[in-house]
């Protein structure tokens, strides 16, 4: 099997996945992603500047799965724009594999929550999946194989030739999925990639996203208002306050891997992680 | 149901226009007007004289200087537009010499192309240039500036920069709006040739209808009306298919909302 993410194929042989979230290797302890004190204020050049961060520091591990949530309005989108190099913080650093970071850097993806204006209608889907590819270098041949190997991880075969108004709202974001793994990207960062679909899809969704995080051991930031959502992906739950935003609340996650969207809901363990975080968000 | 509507449209698109021509026939047939000539002899002159006539040679020069011109202001209104859209410090500084030369009416161009180009194809082709370029350049300019700003992180996010960024993602997402200068441009393209025509030039359509009008040729006139009609109905026809073969992301994308 060919490595869809290279530094995968040192950890583990990717599994032929049956299930949701097929054991991937646990986190290691190395720091991946750090951000370290980052303040957001908006309008500093105005009387009236809105601080939408207020010194946030947070780290990812190498292959963790972390979930960001926070009441609506919390600045959540605010900090991943900010990581993914879409907006320059106030103050504070971003570093990945330690060095820091202030335009997009290289090896990241993102998956945007409104997935019928991240596609691009002017394409079809497989396109959509390659033009990144051949913006970066990669040849023909391997850009093909990458596309085909991230269309089939989502479960878009199929739809290669088909363009993204032809898709339902749910096979839009998996391409947009498929977009960001055929990338290869050694970060995912995920902006409430499923606040726009139905609740069937979202489950399939979250369990595409396991299945990949599993397979490829991507490493993940995930941000999510949904309380059940960020408790049944994560390794690891980040709370954030309402703006000016901090960090209230860390929990860590220890579900069994792979997680199911029936039984892993039942478990006591995930009722109480569901409570704890739940109570976090509404700051009580 | 449908297929029946359908086809009454056709019977209506070919129908209309040619009842039309047959009430026009017998009226101009019956008529001694000298200014309303008989039908008939104006249609069979739009062949036998512009077509494959005496004419030809004029017909062919005025499609050529409208195909320069309108290629021309195409490429120029594009790139221009495009730049202007991504460049905004420059845009502002540029700013008001556009709205000046946007707002010069095309005729008083002619005396200042005769001037600089003599009664060279380069003079009138400059005149086409200088009236199509608008619709084109603002419809680019605000096109690429109204792309979805999640187009543009997107594409930021996965490093698509320089020409790749123009190629593949700010072109095609302007596209139907340039599409749209593209076509208001074509009819003044065909207003301007034949203006163009009328001073300082020997051949062209333009050069035709005048002298006709001078030496009371109604039917030579009026022929030569016809064919500039033709001409635009041929150019809305070509357009079309382009709309459909380049835009059926754009519509479909805008039907399954």
């Amino acid at each position: 099997m060919t490595n869809l993410f290279n530094h995968a194929s040192a950890t583990a042989e990717p599994v032929e996945a049956a299930h949701a979230g097929a054991g991937p290797p646990a986190p290691s302890a190395r720091t991946f992603l750090e951000v370290s004190k980052l303040k957001k204020v908006y309008g500093t050049e105005t009387k009236t500047p809105v601080e939408a961060l207020h010194e946030i520091s947070l780290d990812v591990r190498e292959r963790e799965f972390v979930c960001v949530v926070g009441p609506s309005g919390c600045g959540k989108t605010t900090l991943l724009r900010c990581i993914a190099g879409l907006l320059p913080p106030t103050s504070g650093q971003i570093a990945l594999q330690g060095h820091p970071i202030d335009m997009t850097p290289e090896g990241m993806a993102v998956v945007f929550q409104d997935y019928s204006r991240s596609l691009f209608p002017w394409m079809s889907v497989s396109r959509n999946v390659t033009l990144p590819l051949s913006a970066n270098g990669v040849a023909r041949r391997e850009r093909r194989m990458l596309a085909a190997q991230a269309l089939e991880a989502v479960g878009l075969t199929g739809a290669a030739d088909r363009y993204p108004w032809q898709l339902s709202g749910g096979m839009q974001q998996r391409v947009a999925i498929a977009r960001a793994l055929a990338f290869q990207p050694k970060i995912l960062l995920m902006d409430e990639p499923f606040a726009s679909v139905d609740a069937q899809t979202r489950a399939d969704l979250e369990d595409v996203v396991l299945r990949v995080h599993g397979e490829f051991s991507t490493t993940v930031l995930f941000v999510t208002h949904d309380v059940d959502e960020a408790v049944y992906l994560s390794d690891r739950v980040i709370v954030l306050s309402s703006a000016p935003t901090r960090i209230r609340e860390v929990v860590p996650v220890e579900l069994a891997r792979p997680r199911d969207q029936a039984e892993t809901r039942e478990l006591r363990e995930f009722v109480e992680l569901r409570t704890r975080v739940y109570r976090g968000v509404r700051g009580r | 149901m449908r297929r029946r509507q359908r086809w009454l449209g056709t019977v209506a698109e070919i129908g209309t226009p040619a009842a039309l021509v047959v009430v026009v026939a017998i009226w101009s047939t019956g008529t001694a007007s000298f200014f309303f000539p008989p039908l008939p002899s104006i249609l069979e002159s739009v062949w036998t004289l512009w077509l494959a006539g005496p004419y030809r040679g004029d017909v062919e020069a005025s499609a050529l200087r409208g195909l320069a011109g309108f290629g021309v202001a195409t490429v120029l209104g594009i790139s221009l537009g495009i730049a202007l859209a991504t460049l905004p410090r420059i845009a502002r500084a540029v700013h008001p010499v556009l709205e000046f030369l946007r707002a010069m009416p095309p005729p008083v161009l002619v005396p200042f192309a005769l001037t600089l180009f003599g009664i060279a194809n380069s003079g009138k082709i400059f005149i086409i240039v200088a009236t199509a370029i608008w619709p084109i350049l603002l419809n680019t300019t605000d096109g690429v500036r109204s792309v979805d700003p999640l187009v543009l992180d997107t594409s930021q996010v996965y490093r698509l920069n320089g020409w790749r960024r123009i190629w593949s993602v700010l072109l095609p997402a302007a596209s139907p709006q340039i599409l749209t200068g593209m076509r208001t441009a074509t009819s003044i393209t065909i207003i301007v040739t034949i203006v163009s025509e009328l001073v300082g030039s020997f051949d062209g359509i333009g050069y035709q209808l005048l002298r006709a009008q001078r030496t009371y040729g109604m039917v030579e006139m009026w022929s030569g009306v016809i064919i500039l009609g033709l001409a635009g109905y041929l150019i809305s026809v070509i357009f079309m298919v382009i709309d459909h073969k380049m835009l059926s992301w754009f519509h479909g994308a805008r039907g399954s909302r």
